[in-house]
């Protein structure tokens, strides 16, 4: 009788402890897995409130080769703040870099509907006016639940 | 025997129907978060210039909102002759809004162009250009 009660509790402490190990590393996967969900829901959310569009006129933008200056209007179009210090620009394929950036209309920051100028050098580029080419723009909006969003469209634009 | 293994079924079904409680909240919360996300995206404005004409330095436009979103024309950016882009709101005050199907005759006084070629007009996306007749 003594034996079958040590032999019950033995099988009954193993039951609970592997029941135990099996909750904890159910538990704990499952907790990896939701928070990687949350993270990519985050990031979705954040990309989807993200937006931009060109401004200027696609069909007589300015150019300037001598001083490497393409001039480009981008307003933020979408429901988070953009942030004009984090802005990439490809112009035919070529990364360029972004000189010089100021927002239009009095605004101090890039909220939505405000435009942003931008002073683009692709350099080592030669382009010539009334030449047509496409530029891609890259926008970074602020933190949006602890992650930043991001877009990106292409124009074809000609050049004055 | 019988009373202990019952136990330990007992406490692992309880373990298992709560991480599936847990699975079914997080899955809820995710497919309320795609919602918002799939519902929070904005169809952009489809807006189109009729005509523009300029006399005496005032500019005349009729600009229509063919879409289903309304257009504020603080949100809205005027380029002329490919210059600098204006933003609407400032040059045209009668109005702050054009609905959706509505057609407007909007004078802009003090651009400072005179015989502009052409105009383009961008709101939040939505895009439009002329030559001036």
């Amino acid at each position: 009788m003594a034996d079958g009660g040590t032999s019950e509790l033995i099988m009954l402490i193993s039951g609970l402890m592997v029941a135990g190990i099996v909750t904890t590393l159910l538990i704990a996967s499952w907790g990896g897995l939701a928070n990687s969900v949350d993270t990519v829901q985050n990031q979705a959310e954040a990309n989807s409130k993200t937006k931009a569009a060109l401004t200027s006129d696609p069909m007589q933008v300015s150019w300037d080769q001598p001083s490497c200056n393409l001039s480009l209007h981008i307003q933020n179009t979408g429901a988070l703040e953009l942030l004009d210090g984090e802005i990439g620009i490809i112009v035919n394929g070529t990364a360029s870099t972004v000189n010089q950036t100021r927002l239009l209309g009095n605004s101090s920051v890039w909220t939505s509907g405000e435009v942003a100028e931008l002073q683009v050098c692709p350099s080592g580029v030669t382009m010539s006016a009334g030449q047509e080419i496409t530029v891609t723009i890259v926008v970074r909006s602020e933190h949006y639940q602890g992650i930043s969003g991001q877009y990106s469209f292409s124009e074809v634009i000609r050049l004055v | 025997m019988g009373g202990s293994v019952s136990i330990s079924a007992l406490i692992v079904g309880t373990a298992l129907l709560g991480i599936f409680a847990l699975a079914s909240l997080s899955l809820s919360n995710s497919a309320l978060s795609a919602s918002e996300v799939v519902g929070g995206a904005t169809d952009e404005p489809e807006i189109r210039l009729i005509n523009a004409s300029e006399s005496n330095g005032v500019i005349h436009l009729n600009m229509t909102n063919a879409g289903d979103e309304t257009i504020s024309f603080d949100q809205t950016w005027l380029s002329i002759d490919g210059a600098l882009p204006i933003r609407a709101s400032d040059y045209h005050n009668q109005s702050t809004i054009l609905f959706p199907g509505e057609t407007l005759h909007i004078q802009l006084s003090g651009t400072g162009f005179t015989s502009p070629a052409r105009i383009f007009v961008a709101s939040m996306g939505g895009q439009s250009g002329i030559s001036f007749s």
